[in-house]
């Protein structure tokens, strides 16, 4: 017997002892009389049991007779049904019970327990009577009454969403409940309904008590039906709650809201019951809940994916890319833990949402199961089935970018158990667009165009320096222009480039190079408010790459960040075309160029343009193009040399420049002079004219390429003696020489004769004399002084000179055109002059 | 709003309204398309795109004005002189009324030698071109009679051919910085010409030549078309693309002020596109009967600007047809100027945008017309113009 059952038993037993009354009249001749005698406990109130108790709250009941009794008694209630009657054994006794008076003289305590409301207060009431027996019975029947209170818990269903109507209540309270998130300082958890019905008889002037069930512990807590949404510092009422059955409405009842306080340890371990205050902790009625702690992780992108720390899931949250078509851009790993309790058993759901809508629908993140790609995506939201065979270490599930957002975090995954109201926990997202805006190599040597080329090397011009095609500039002019990036995307999210120039690069290994750098100016889309830190690095399938930095975005734009390049060749190199695939965790925007790798920081170029100081020192990007071509693969200035002396020596029947040495010059086409012009001339309307050219063009070219390699050179002009000169006791002035040979680049039939013609001394080491017109040299030679100045060409001479053009001078008068033969002998004029008309030694 | 306020606010309606309407009748001349209007504000007319085209001149053959476009065929032919020849195409166009179209009226098959540039003049029964060949000659001027029909027919054969090259008083004034050499075989670098400009005079000597040598000096000589000139009547330093006019017995000289050491050879575009187009000062030279020259700064004087190029059309009177195209290189604006007093004051009568800047403007006066021809060099074409302007 129960500690209380005893107070309730002994409170009916002093009624029932009391002193009897004495029969005055009939002291001695008369049998004393017996009187029944019933005692209800106090609080003479009884809760109703509900069905789901095995046993509900009960009262004692004593019953006896002030004398000994032989007859009977009998224990009837009105009205009958209010109560049920249990003997001391817990068994029930029916109504109306008799009982032996044997049983009554020492007094029999009976239990009764609610089966229904009383009408009103006392108003179930308990009459004993007896009958029978060896003496007169008086005051009989004797007669108690109790109040039987009902009170009821509703707990309702699953509501989607705050306001609106409020659910029914659960069919199944007890054994099914409700599941409840557990509500964080993120108050993701909603809360479910629970009303206090106005307890039964509804004169019940009592106190009704809401109690969790695991009070103290605070698993679950109330609020004010005001308070549906959750927020932050709203008032929990207090637990136990009394209510005074008298302000309880009816029908409606008291409302309130619950929610998750801590995770339950088991199904169903917590709740409410509900009782009075006149029976303490006597449970009335009840409503079980599960709190459930369901966790998302999100992690990292790259090879080894770590876990976001919980207060960096939301804010920065997690970038993605928008999937491509070819599927390149990793999944991020998401892991949906095992719930708190273990055993849960019930339906997760994790949902893409749009925060802007506030909407599942249009997710802008796919879910799959696994981590590479293809296979179908999971529907939105994604069910997973939890049991307590649930993985301890969770389940993954992979996200995949599909529509690019439009704010910065502006999806979420949320996860929640499914009849949980709000969810459980989340983790924003949001799906980027990568761009690469601007690129600017910073390498060794700006290119110069006097013509914008369409084939060869790749190269994109922009749209103004695109038309007319192969657009001429006079004077040649610098692309990118000064400021301008070497590469610039097409507006908005148009990956496509808008130009693309090439850029030059000192190979790896070679001294004095300065480090290779590119800076990029980086978009990351949307372009919304806010900054988001990623890692960006390029590569490509020429070895060329940067290294990865930390980039961060500030309203969806990074400008110029300076990435060293790395994998550069170590040998001369055109790297055409290549690609250079920008990463945001896979390859998110490929940007085409063309590298120029040359042997060694370059020279000053030389294009004729003295007096012009720096402004001659102007690379053409066909130099670039020829040389890197010519000496693709080696490295070293002498296998530099040689690779590019190699196109010219021995003379070429078609030149790879596609230069004619003197073209059509026998039809009066004058040949070009410059490099500029040659160039430039390859679109000359007239076919004959097309890529005529002069010593000098050969001469720079050659130069220029070496140049443009580190390699040292000289223009020479060689020329006839100025003034008269003496030889076999006569006076003759010169004017030209008639050349060895015709067969000059692209020419066999070269001018027979000169006046002037232009060839290079080049440093490698030692300085030699070439030819690049004929493919003559080298020859040995020294080293050129300053402009202006001669240079030693006396092991030069003999490969171009058959004799010389002269004059016969009498009298200073010019009388006699006559050839003079070229002697061996460096004393006997007359000799060709070289004349030093530029250096980058 | 009270009634002053309205009848304040009507007005300025007004006054708005026929300012635009001024406004778009200004623009509409200034921008009419050829034939839709005065003739003086029509636009280049686009006649011919060739890719032989080497030269274009204008000329004044009687009262009408024609164009002359000269296209290399490079049919070789043997030739007297000591110079590659060739047949050439010559077609004289001729402006309709309005300038607005320009049709070929004569087509002749014309043996010269291969030049640079062609520069003609008429004279009478006498047309003269001014070749400019440069190896082994720097020059050559061959004459040409003319039929007394109209429009003028070229004779296959040439009337006269003579060299044209400096003297050795010239000759030995010219010095070329060695860093603005240029390879040559039979002519030194010294003894080039360029610029080749050819006028016609109508009084005493037939035509008047001009040209340029490699150190930029302008030299200029009288001829009468049919004899190598001697003697030159101007030879100034640093005087590009000269333009030699005689007028009311006075000689003038107008050319482009360079800087000293101007590399000629490299800043003309026939050659060499090392440079492009560059402004420079317009100026003008007279010499007076004493044989003293005096200078004067058109292009500060009379605002004309810097200049890329420019042409002088005179009848011999005291009226200039000045044509300059300014601007910039990207930009360049063709302005007609009206001289009535030998170039003391000059008045616009012409401003329009050229596509780009010409490598030959030529222009011939006849009456109260200017007939301007502009040919331009391109990437893989040359295309010629042609601009008919009143000078009333």
């Amino acid at each position: 017997m129960s500690k209380s059952k005893k107070l309730n038993g002994a409170a009916a037993d002093a009624a029932l002892n009391a002193k009897q009354d004495t029969c005055k009249g009939c002291s001695k001749t008369k049998v004393p009389p017996v009187s029944p005698k019933i005692v209800i406990a106090d609080p003479k109130t009884v809760l109703v049991k509900k069905p789901y108790q095995k046993k509900g709250h009960r009262l004692a009941v004593r019953l006896g007779t002030d004398k000994k009794f032989t007859g009977t008694g009998t224990l009837t209630c009105t009205p009958a049904g209010d109560i049920t009657v249990f003997d001391s054994k817990g068994k029930p006794q029916a109504l109306p019970l008799t009982i032996a008076g044997a049983r009554l003289s020492s007094g029999l305590t009976l239990y009764v327990e609610g089966a229904r409301p009383s009408t009103d207060i006392n108003q179930t009431k308990l009459s004993f009577s007896l009958a029978g027996g060896d003496k007169p019975i008086i005051n009989s029947p004797a007669a108690d009454a109790l109040t039987c209170v009902e009170v009821h818990l509703d707990l309702c269903r699953y509501k989607a969403a705050p306001g609106g109507a409020d659910p029914p209540p659960v069919a199944d309270k007890i054994s099914t409940g409700r599941n409840l998130h557990l509500q964080t300082s993120n108050t993701y958890a909603g809360r479910a309904l629970l009303i206090v019905h106005k307890a039964r008889p509804h004169s019940f002037k009592g106190q009704v008590v809401l109690t969790s069930v695991t009070s103290g512990r605070g698993k679950v807590r109330t609020f004010a039906y005001s308070l549906e949404a959750p927020a932050p510092a709203q008032p929990v009422e207090s637990d136990p709650l009394s209510i005074a059955n008298g302000a309880i409405l009816h029908p409606g009842g008291l409302k309130l809201w619950v929610e998750g306080a801590h995770a339950s340890s088991k199904v169903l371990d917590t709740g409410f019951i509900l009782g009075i205050a006149d029976v303490p902790k006597k449970e009335g009625d009840r409503a079980n809940i599960t709190v459930v702690k369901a966790t998302l992780d999100v992690y990292t992108p790259g090879p080894k994916p770590s876990r976001i720390a919980e207060g960096s899931k939301m804010n920065p949250g997690r970038s993605t890319h928008v999937q491509d078509a070819g599927n390149q851009h990793k999944r991020a790993k998401v892991l949906v833990r095992r719930v708190e309790p273990a055993n849960f058993s019930g339906n997760l759901e994790l949902a893409v949402w749009d925060k802007t809508a506030s909407s599942a629908a249009n997710p802008r993140l796919k879910l799959f199961a696994a981590k590479t790609p293809g296979g179908a995506a999971h529907t939105n939201p994604h069910t997973i089935s939890h049991s307590s065979a649930y993985p301890a270490a969770g389940k993954e599930v992979w996200a995949e970018g599909a529509v690019l957002s439009g704010a910065l975090r502006d999806t979420e995954l949320r996860l929640r158990v499914s009849d949980a109201e709000g969810g459980a926990d989340r983790a924003a997202f949001t799906v980027h667009r990568f761009f690469v805006s601007e690129l600017r190599f910073k390498g060794t040597k700006e290119i110069y165009y006097a013509r914008v080329p369409d084939s060869g090397s790749y190269i994109l011009p922009a749209p103004a320096d695109a038309a007319p095609p192969h657009k001429h500039f006079s004077p040649v002019e610098l692309r990118p222009a000064a400021g301008a990036p070497y590469w610039k995307k097409k507006p908005a999210m148009d990956p496509d480039p808008e130009f693309s120039w090439p850029a030059v690069y000192v190979r790896r290994g070679a001294a004095g190079a300065p480090a290779p750098e590119v800076e990029a100016s980086l978009e990351l889309h949307p372009l919304a408010p806010g900054t988001v830190t990623a890692k960006i690095k390029a590569q490509s399938a020429a070895g060329v790459k940067t290294v990865e930095k930390s980039v961060t975005f500030t309203d969806g734009k990074a400008a110029a960040v300076t990435f060293p390049l790395k994998g550069l060749p170590t040998t001369v190199k055109r790297l055409d075309n290549i690609e250079l695939k920008w990463l945001f965790d896979a390859p998110a925007h490929v940007t085409k160029h063309t590298l120029f790798i040359v042997d060694a920081p370059a020279r000053a170029a030389n294009n004729g343009l003295l007096g012009l100081g720096s402004a001659d020192d102007k690379y053409l990007w066909e130099i670039f193009e020829w040389s890197c071509r010519w000496a693709n693969g080696v490295a070293g200035r002498k296998k530099v040399l040689k690779a590019i002396w190699g196109r010219f020596k021995p003379v070429k029947a078609a030149h790879a420049t596609k230069l004619v040495y003197w073209k059509n010059h026998g039809i009066g086409i004058g040949p070009a002079q410059d490099l500029v012009t040659a160039i430039q001339s390859q679109d000359d309307p007239n076919p004959l004219q097309q890529n005529a050219a002069s010593c000098i063009v050969f001469d720079r070219v050659l130069m220029n390429c070496l140049a443009a390699h580190g390699i040292a050179s000289a223009e020479i002009k060689l020329h006839p003696p100025a003034g008269t000169f003496t030889r076999g006791g006569v006076s003759y002035g010169c004017v030209g020489w008639k050349a060895t040979s015709t067969n000059g680049q692209g020419n066999t039939a070269a001018p027979p004769g000169w006046e002037s013609h232009w060839i290079a001394d080049v440093k490698a080491p030692a300085w030699r004399l070439y030819d690049p017109s004929y493919g003559a040299g080298p020859v040995n030679s020294n080293a050129p002084s300053a402009a202006g100045a001669t240079v030693d060409i006396k092991k030069y001479e003999p490969l171009a000179v058959a004799s010389l053009d002269c004059q016969k001078i009498v009298g200073g008068v010019a009388v006699a055109a006559v050839t003079l033969s070229r002697s061996p002998n460096p004393g006997v004029p007359p000799h060709l002059v070289g004349t030093i008309l530029w250096t980058n030694k | 709003m009270h009634r002053h306020g309205v009848r304040a606010a009507m007005a300025k309606l007004l006054c708005s309204t026929a300012a635009l309407a001024l406004g778009s009748y200004m623009l509409s001349i200034l921008f009419r398309a050829p034939g839709e209007g005065p003739m003086t504000f029509g636009r280049p007319v686009q006649f011919l795109e060739s890719k032989t085209l080497a030269d274009l001149a204008a000329i004044a053959a009687g009262d009408s004005l024609y164009l002359v476009s000269v296209e290399n065929t490079f049919e070789m032919v043997p030739s007297p002189i000591d110079a590659p020849a060739q047949r050439t195409n010559w077609r004289l166009w001729k402006p309709n009324n309005d300038g607005s179209s320009f049709q070929s009226v004569s087509q002749s098959g014309v043996v010269i030698p291969t030049a640079k540039a062609v520069a003609v003049a008429v004279h009478g029964n006498l047309m003269a071109a001014l070749l400019q060949v440069n190896e082994p000659q720097p020059a050559y001027l061959m004459t040409w009679e003319l039929a007394a029909v109209t429009p003028p027919e070229i004779p296959a054969a040439a009337f006269s051919v003579a060299p044209v090259r400096l003297d050795e008083p010239e000759a030995a004034q010219v010095h070329i910085n060695i860093a603005h050499d240029w390879s040559t075989r039979r002519l030194p670098s010294s003894r080039w010409l360029f610029s080749s400009n050819l006028s016609s005079f109508p009084r005493g000597d037939n035509f008047g030549i001009a040209m340029n040598t490699a150190d930029a000096h302008a030299i200029a000589w009288l001829t009468d078309g049919k004899s190598s000139p001697a003697r030159p009547r101007f030879f100034i330093p640093d005087a590009l693309d000269p333009v030699f006019k005689r007028a009311e017995g006075k000689d003038f000289l107008f050319y482009r002020k360079t800087p000293a050491d101007w590399p000629v050879f490299f800043h003309d575009i026939r050659y060499s596109r090392q440079y492009g187009p560059v402004l420079l000062p317009l100026m003008v030279a007279e010499l007076n009967s004493e044989g003293k020259i005096t200078s004067r700064d058109l292009s500060k004087d009379h605002e004309v600007g810097g200049v890329f190029a420019f042409e002088v059309a005179s009848d011999g009177s005291k009226r200039l047809a000045l044509s300059v195209v300014g601007g910039t290189k990207e930009q360049p604006l063709l302005r007609v100027y009206v001289s009535h007093d030998l170039g003391r004051a000059f008045r616009v009568r012409q401003t329009t945008r050229l596509r780009k800047v010409p490598y030959r403007i030529a222009t011939a006066m006849a009456g109260a017309d200017v007939l301007i021809g502009l040919a331009y060099l391109s990437e893989g074409a040359r295309e010629a113009e042609g601009l008919l302007v009143s000078l009333e």
